[in-house]
């Protein structure tokens, strides 16, 4: 039977393409020939299970035309489910035809290549193999798709399902960024010390098939980083979860293994992607969310000498002195590895000490990832030179970390223990003359310096000012003039009050008042005439208080015309006028008229002469 | 029977490795208290185990520890490794911080006083030797006057001349006499000697708020603006005394001589007790 043409043309934009290299593993078969189309295919499996859809995707590069593509001959046991074609490019085209196929009965299987059509040349693509086993109920009715993405056959929108339990509840998200695709970041940890692993992985979530034309990492600035993509927990099926209403396919793009380098709130930047899929138009730009991380360093309460920010993991260290008796002048190979898991020292602490010089090591590691984290082992190849001679202890090497699982510092050590520096030729007299340095520069510049303190001694610490920063500085510097100066106004103050309380006691009003309790007096005492004659005091000088007229020097008859041509009342001056002639009638005939009535009489002048003065200030 | 050579090496390797794998320690085992820390320090220095005391000074230093005895024995494990001949860039900037941190906490520390000129005077000869001028920078004329005393020095001073000021307006106010002529010249007197005095208690104030002290140890680095950008100009030598001001993200801005500018934060060791924050 021949095999129809397979129309290429459909354009039937279904995305089949990888994202970021994250794929699972293809059995690949390849051909690359000058001049004739590269073709490439691969399964999505070689091992599958009845009734388990898979792909056989061929990939075909030309330059300047389209070629044409057979239908794929397949053996009795495999059945064909679907198929797609995607074409593009410009001078150099890229076809991409992708079958979706199903075992249905187990068995080993060989599939041919289909034939391929490119001008007048014919190529046949090399058989691919499959082992096909009985099913065991495992993802019947996924179909995985190059790049990792899945669809379902057999089966409708599933969009609107209920949570099923492949849903990743801890990928699900309240509202979805996009109803399509959209790019999300996640961190493990929110905070981290300086060297402490934090796992940021990139997932894709998405409703349409689409085709990364174009990615760009997280530029992660302030990390050092290594990606675990491959780590087993990364690579596993596919994976769904809830955005919104909407349930998505969820892929991981890329897991991120990031090492602070400094403290601070540090960005993890974006990842961004363009895209293109038959639902999205053209290009189109996603980009993932930025994740911050705070930073600190680790803490300085028990910090042990020599820790450098940076060593967090949990390592032990090993040292091995690969010569125990070396020559005078000679050096010793010292083998240090570092093994543990975490972010891995650059160095470890060699014991510097004078008479013993450590060249550059030579740095070897073997590092995996394991359980997300990074494990493995870092060696540091030294050359130690040895200027003493005899027994010549090395010391030891350690290493100080932040174990962050333990929340605490631990500290790795080994002993390099001792080597014997033999001595070539007569050990140098101490009688013997002294060489003077060849060279100039030789000298010592450092001869003489005092010699190391053994104790710490006492001392006075700069503390800041008693003030501090406050205002009792102003306060102080300002306080004794401020003193001064209201002990001045004080004294004026007080001596103002005096001048004031001496006027007072001499006024009109004052004497008025005066006259008033001596008649009050003089009544109680039943002397008449002196109650007269203090009442009468008391009024002329209540009017002279209140009016300037000194009215005892003015006619009683002419009295009242005088006061209210000062403008008192004609009732009040009449008043007056009755009150004094009341005082001197009484004063020569001292049984003529009640007392008691001439002091109320007199009394309420005075108390109304008061009124009119008040009222006139 | 004796063992063939090539098993007893076997035997010999088998051994010593086993020896040297060592387990890990816990933190626990090292020192943890500051005069412990200080100890362990002054022991390997006395051993000449350079690199472990300067693990261990630079621990104290960490910690917020200050002393002068620490802070010179952190200048002489730095100049032990220059001598050892097993220097690191910046060892002698290192040295010359120390020390103008021990002479920063003890004015009168004689002994820092000589190892930090010896440690500036080897930095003269090894710019000299690589054809690098020497450069000094002269502190202005206002950090100058200041820096003759210290804030409280300063502060007191005012005080001071407020109190005769006081006492001047006390005396004037006699009606006559030696008094009344006393105050009036003590009055003014004082009063003048109050306006110079406050500006400089501030001036002592602002500098004790906003700047630290400091000392390049780097071979040399140049000013930036804040944005990192080249200025030009002049380096600013190793071991050379700055004042460190501000801070922005991993740069510092700094005063030496009458020029300011940012240089990286690394290239710069801040000393003694920080009395900006």
């Amino acid at each position: 039977m021949k095999a129809p043409r397979l129309a290429l043309l459909l354009r039937l934009i279904v995305a089949t393409a990888t994202i970021g290299g994250a794929a699972v593993a293809f059995t690949d078969v390849a051909f690359a020939q000058a001049g004739k189309p590269k073709l490439t295919v691969k399964l999505s499996s070689a091992k599958v299970e009845v009734g388990e859809p898979f792909t056989y995707e061929l990939r075909i590069t030309t330059e300047g035309g389209d070629p044409e593509v057979t239908q794929i001959s397949l053996p009795p046991g495999i059945s064909k489910v679907g198929e797609s074609a995607m074409q593009g490019g410009g001078q150099t085209r890229q076809t991409i035809v992708t079958w979706q196929l199903m075992a249905v009965k187990a068995g080993r299987y060989s599939i041919p290549g289909p034939p391929i059509a490119f001008g007048r040349q014919r190529v046949v693509p090399g058989a691919l193999s499959l082992e096909a086993t009985p099913s065991t109920g495992r993802r019947p009715n996924q179909l995985q798709l190059p790049g990792g993405f899945s669809i379902r056959i057999g089966g409708g929108d599933d969009d609107n399902d209920a949570p099923t339990a492949s849903e990743k509840a801890e990928l699900a998200l309240a509202t979805a960024p996009d109803n399509l695709i959209f790019l999300r970041a996640v961190a493990n940890k929110k905070t981290a010390v300086i060297g402490e692993q934090v796992t940021v992985t990139f997932y894709a979530y998405f409703r349409a098939n689409f085709h990364p034309e174009e990615s760009h990492d997280a530029p992660f600035d302030a990390f050092r980083t290594r990606s675990i993509l491959e780590d087993r927990d990364t690579l596993q099926g596919p994976l769904y979860a809830r955005a919104g209403q909407d349930r998505f396919n969820v892929k991981v793009l890329q897991r991120i293994a990031a090492f602070p380098l400094k403290t601070g709130v540090l960005h993890t930047g974006t990842a961004k992607m363009k895209l293109s899929g038959f639902r999205m138009g053209g290009l189109t730009d996603r980009e993932s969310n930025d994740e911050l991380i705070t930073v600190t360093e680790p803490p300085i309460e028990f910090r042990p000498p020599g820790y450098r920010f940076g060593d967090v993991g949990q390592f032990t260290i090993e040292a091995q002195v690969q010569a125990r008796r070396i020559d005078e002048g000679g050096a010793v190979p010292v083998l240090i590895t570092v093994r543990g898991s975490g972010s891995f020292p650059d160095s470890v602490r060699v014991p510097d000490r004078t008479g013993l010089e450590w060249l550059e090591p030579e740095k070897r590691e073997d590092l995996q990832v394991h359980d997300g984290t990074i494990t493995g082992w870092r060696s540091f190849g030294y050359v130690a030179r040895v200027k003493d001679v005899g027994s010549v202890d090395l010391g030891a090497v350690s290493l100080s970390f932040w174990n962050p699982a333990a929340r605490r510092y631990e500290v790795t050590r080994a002993e390099l223990g001792k080597i014997e520096v033999t001595r070539h030729g007569p050990a140098p007299s101490s009688s013997a003359t002294p060489i003077a340095p060849v060279d100039a520069t030789a000298v010592d510049p450092f001869v003489g310096l005092s010699t190391p303190r053994a104790a710490l001694g006492s001392y006075v610490a700069v503390r800041p000012p008693f003030w501090g920063d406050g205002g009792l500085l102003w306060a102080l510097l300002a306080a004794p003039p401020l003193l001064v100066a209201a002990a001045f106004a004080g004294s004026l103050g007080l001596r103002n009050a005096r001048a004031r309380r001496a006027a007072s006691a001499d006024s009109k009003r004052a004497l008025s008042e005066k006259a008033l309790a001596e008649a009050a007096e003089a009544e109680a005492r039943g002397d008449t005439k002196a109650l007269a004659a203090a009442l009468e005091r008391a009024i002329h000088l209540a009017v002279e208080d209140a009016t300037g007229l000194k009215s005892r020097g003015v006619l009683m008859a002419d009295l009242p015309r005088e006061l209210e041509a000062l403008d008192v009342a004609p009732e009040l001056a009449a008043a007056i006028h009755a009150a004094l002639v009341a005082c001197e009638s009484i004063r020569f005939d001292p049984d003529g008229a009640s007392a008691h009535d001439l002091g109320e009489q007199a009394r309420h002048v005075v108390r109304e002469l008061g009124h009119l003065e008040a009222a006139a200030t | 029977m004796s063992t063939a050579p090539g098993l007893r090496s076997i035997l010999l390797t088998a051994i010593v490795a086993a020896a040297t794998i060592a387990s890990p320690a816990r933190a626990d085992d090292a020192p943890t208290t500051p005069e412990a820390i200080f100890q362990s320090g002054a022991e390997a220095l006395k051993k000449g185990e350079h690199g472990k005391a300067i693990d261990a000074f630079e621990a104290l230093a960490d910690r917020g520890f200050y002393n002068p005895d620490a802070s010179y024995d952190r200048g002489i494990a730095y100049v032990l490794r220059v001598r050892a001949g097993a220097d690191r860039a910046g060892d002698l900037g290192r040295a010359a911080a120390a020390f103008e941190e021990a002479l920063l906490l003890r004015p009168d520390d004689h002994e820092a006083d000589v190892a930090l000129d010896r440690v500036r005077a080897e930095l003269t000869r090894r710019r000299a030797r690589k054809s690098r001028s020497s450069m000094d920078a002269r502190p202005t004329l206002d950090r100058l006057v200041v820096g003759l005393a210290s804030e409280q020095t300063w502060g007191l001073a005012a005080f001071v001349a407020s109190l005769l000021f006081a006492l001047g307006l006390v005396l004037r106010q006699r009606p006559a006499g030696r008094a009344h002529v006393a105050g009036s010249v003590l009055a003014p007197t004082a009063f003048v000697a109050l306006l110079a005095l406050i500006p400089l208690t501030l001036g002592a104030r602002h500098l004790r708020r906003t700047a630290r002290p400091g000392v390049i140890v780097v071979d040399e680095v140049y000013l930036t603006d804040e944005d990192g950008k080249s200025r030009g100009g002049d380096p600013i030598p190793e071991a050379a005394a700055v004042e460190a001001t501000e801070r922005h993200a991993d740069l510092v801005q700094v005063r030496w001589g009458a020029i300011s500018g940012w240089i990286p934060l690394g290239s710069v060791r801040l000393i003694g007790p920080d009395s900006t924050r």
